[in-house]
């Protein structure tokens, strides 16, 4: 049995953003992200052993999972301890400009999961 | 209604091209833990491991990030570096589902054995050699 649960996060409209990117990527890519989410559904936060899974600075249980594309794909996750599940709430890939505004995005994500809670 | 990450990706597991390419990279993830792991429990950094086998420190990173694809020769020597040597299992592509695969005769034909279990069943798998995938339940 996995050792974590792992949920796509689902915004009030309905909405499951890493669903819609992860749907835009081509089939070797795709595999390669889910097999590292897959990962971390069996490993957890083992994972911050390797270069597999990386801390956000300053918001603490929000992490980065890299994988595909070699380590372009990236989805930000949130670790809810009390539910021990991992919850996915935006995936991209990793450009230079881009990152700090899809962090951005994945915070706003996780006040709205926090409020809705 | 809303998809899941266990739907999807038993979804995706049906296309072979999909499986193959994600049970590739489900392999280095392994090896990624297991050496990041093994490294930990014998007190050796990246670059010490790394000039004792006489390859790039950046390798070692690589190795651990799940970026590198290794010979399994490449990998016995790293992990004899560290005392240790490898030891393979298979499992299903699913995680809560373990698959123990031997090969053996039943009645007059050659078959494949599989032994199925989650967590609320057992079940023993057989299929005819080369026709993996055309499954025969035989008992629940």
């Amino acid at each position: 049995m996995a050792a974590y649960e792992i949920d796509y996060y689902a915004r009030p409209n309905g909405d499951q953003p890493t669903v819609n990117w992860l749907d835009k990527l081509d089939k070797r890519s795709r595999a390669g992200i889910m097999a590292k989410i897959q990962c971390l559904e069996e490993h957890g936060l083992q994972l911050l052993g390797t270069k597999m899974l990386k801390p956000i600075k300053g918001q603490s249980n929000l992490y980065e999972l890299v994988g595909g594309l070699r380590g372009q794909c990236r989805v930000i996750v949130y670790y809810d301890k009390g539910d021990n599940k991992f919850v996915l709430f935006n995936g991209f890939l990793k450009r230079r400009r881009r990152e700090a505004g899809q962090i951005n995005e994945a915070r706003d994500l996780l006040n709205e999961y926090c409020s809705n809670k | 209604m809303n998809r899941t990450f266990k739907g999807d990706l038993e979804r995706e597991l049906t296309d072979l091209e999909f499986a193959q390419e994600f049970g590739a990279v489900a392999a280095k993830n392994d090896f990624a833990l297991t050496l990041a792991r093994a490294r930990r429990i014998a007190s050796c950094t990246q670059t010490d491991l790394a000039r004792r086998l006489e390859i790039s420190q950046s390798y070692i990173a690589k190795l651990e990030a799940g970026d590198a694809n290794p010979t399994i020769g490449r990998i016995g020597k790293i992990l004899a570096t560290l005392g240790l040597r490898l030891s393979t299992r298979a499992v299903s592509l699913v995680s809560n589902l373990q698959a123990n695969i031997e090969s053996r005769k039943f009645g007059e034909a050659d078959v494949l054995s599989y032994r199925w279990a989650s967590e609320n069943s057992e079940v023993d798998v057989f299929s005819p050699k080369n026709t993996v995938r055309d499954f025969t339940l035989v008992k629940v």
